[in-house]
């Protein structure tokens, strides 16, 4: 799905959505790191 | 392209990996890749995060609002046990106490000075011939007036104004610290200034 899609879909700028994205990738790397799942 | 000349901004990579970068930008990431071994790393990352979590480059037309809920039901015991982040308050706490303990020192030097010269006024003890020396070191050195005896009046005044300087100083750059590091919204709102 693209970046302008899910902006439109939720209603945000496509800013907020790359933004969010990286918040929500970093927080899933740190947890996944700390399950062991991820190098 | 070497790290002197690094011209690829760290969130490129996650837009070039989710084809999101322009014809032009995304022609000086390919170029840049081969020499650069940190971005190749952070490259690298984002596809093992996205084989961690199952959903590989995700089929557009397969996805739909219920098979991403199925991705996260799958993904989520493998998670640790989260931990509640800390209620705003505790994180401004640290900041908070500096400040309230500073402005606590400060309150018991002048107040101890009021009574002091209350003290002279009425009577009770011989009156400060210095007041205003007492009242500046009282309002610069809180409680630890004392600790300068009166002959040092003479160069007071200096060592006021760097205790002055120094306390405002410290109490400036660690809120500064504080925020900059501590303050969640700093993270998101430099992510969000890129766009």
């Amino acid at each position: 799905m693209a970046y302008a899609e899910i902006a439109s879909a939720l209603g945000i700028p496509v800013g907020t959505v790359m933004s969010r994205l990286n918040f929500a990738r970093s927080r899933l790397r740190e947890l996944l790191i700390a399950a062991g799942e991820v190098g | 392209m070497n790290a002197e000349s690094h011209e690829i901004p760290n969130e490129w990579l996650a837009l070039y990996y989710d084809g999101e970068l322009d014809a032009v930008r995304r022609e000086q990431v390919q170029a840049h890749l081969p020499g650069c071994e940190p971005c190749r790393q952070e490259l690298a990352a984002l596809e093992a995060l996205s084989r961690a979590l199952a959903v590989d480059r995700i089929d557009e037309a397969a996805l739909g609002s219920r098979s991403a809920l199925a991705a996260w039901r799958e993904l989520e015991p493998r998670l640790p046990e989260r931990t509640a982040p800390a209620p705003a308050i505790l994180r401004w706490l640290p900041g908070l106490g500096l400040l309230m303990g500073s402005v606590l020192v400060q309150f018991v030097g002048v107040a101890s000075w009021v009574v002091a010269l209350a003290a002279g006024q009425f009577g009770w003890v011989a009156p400060s011939t210095d007041w205003l020396n007492d009242a500046l070191s009282g309002w610069a050195l809180g409680w630890f007036a004392w600790l300068v005896p009166a002959q040092w009046s003479g160069w007071g005044l200096s060592l006021l104004l760097v205790v002055v300087s120094a306390w405002l100083a410290v109490l400036y750059l660690g809120w500064l610290a504080f925020v900059w590091l501590q303050h969640p919204s700093q993270a998101m709102q430099r992510a969000e200034s890129v766009n």
